[in-house]
């Protein structure tokens, strides 16, 4: 009967836990690091003091960029009748500011005589979408739910 | 920089940097995550060239 009466003590939190643990940051803060992820490769890591982090994950974005330009990858746009088109658009200008520098800056758009034309697309496709990895992973962050 | 195997390889290997640096803290276990990715990656796409040997390539797909 003694045992019913006593309160419950929750369990202390082990080491790893709490190393783990991350105190969530302010809204804006939150919305701050996400758009700056997405617009700039890292530059969210950056803002979130991840520095190491972000400084690889800006190379490794702008290298896909340059090799898929190199070899002429297609950066999409979105065309009528062809949905996949805009699945495709939707994944490059995951890479941010680059995707726009490209297609209005430098006016890119990629040869598809080119030898190493589906190559290329698919380095510039993998740079968008690990951006927008980088994008969900700023959140994570800044929401708490990661360190 | 034309060579099939050669981008496979650069591609393989950007790709598995970037999620071992996303998925994992510890230098050991990145290091093993790292190997699994690559050497997946490089693995299976000789596999699967290998597999499709024995099938004759068709003809070049016209260009639009």
């Amino acid at each position: 009967m003694a045992d019913t009466a006593s309160p419950e003590v929750p369990p202390a939190p082990s080491p790893s836990q709490d190393a783990q643990a991350a105190q969530p940051l302010p809204a804006a803060q939150a919305v701050m690091a996400v758009a700056l992820a997405w617009l700039v490769p890292g530059l969210g890591h950056l803002y979130l003091k991840r520095v190491a982090r972000g400084v690889i994950f800006f190379l490794l974005v702008i290298v896909a960029i340059g090799i898929g330009c190199g070899l002429q990858g297609n950066l999409y746009r979105p065309m009528q009748g062809q949905w996949l088109t805009y699945l495709a658009t939707f994944g490059e200008i995951g890479m941010g500011v680059p995707y726009f520098v490209l297609r209005y800056g430098l006016r890119y758009e990629g040869q598809q005589e080119a030898a190493g034309f589906e190559y290329g697309t698919a380095f510039l496709l993998t740079a968008g979408l690990m951006n927008l990895l980088l994008v969900l992973d700023a959140w994570d962050i800044a929401s708490g739910q990661k360190e | 920089m034309l060579s099939h195997f050669l981008l496979m390889v650069v591609y393989a290997l950007l790709v598995s940097l970037f999620f071992t640096t996303l998925w994992r803290r510890e230098r050991r276990a990145q290091i093993v995550l790292f190997l699994q990715l690559f050497l997946g990656m490089v693995g299976g796409g000789l596999i699967v060239a290998w597999l499709m040997y024995p099938f004759p390539a068709g003809p070049p797909a016209p260009i639009p």
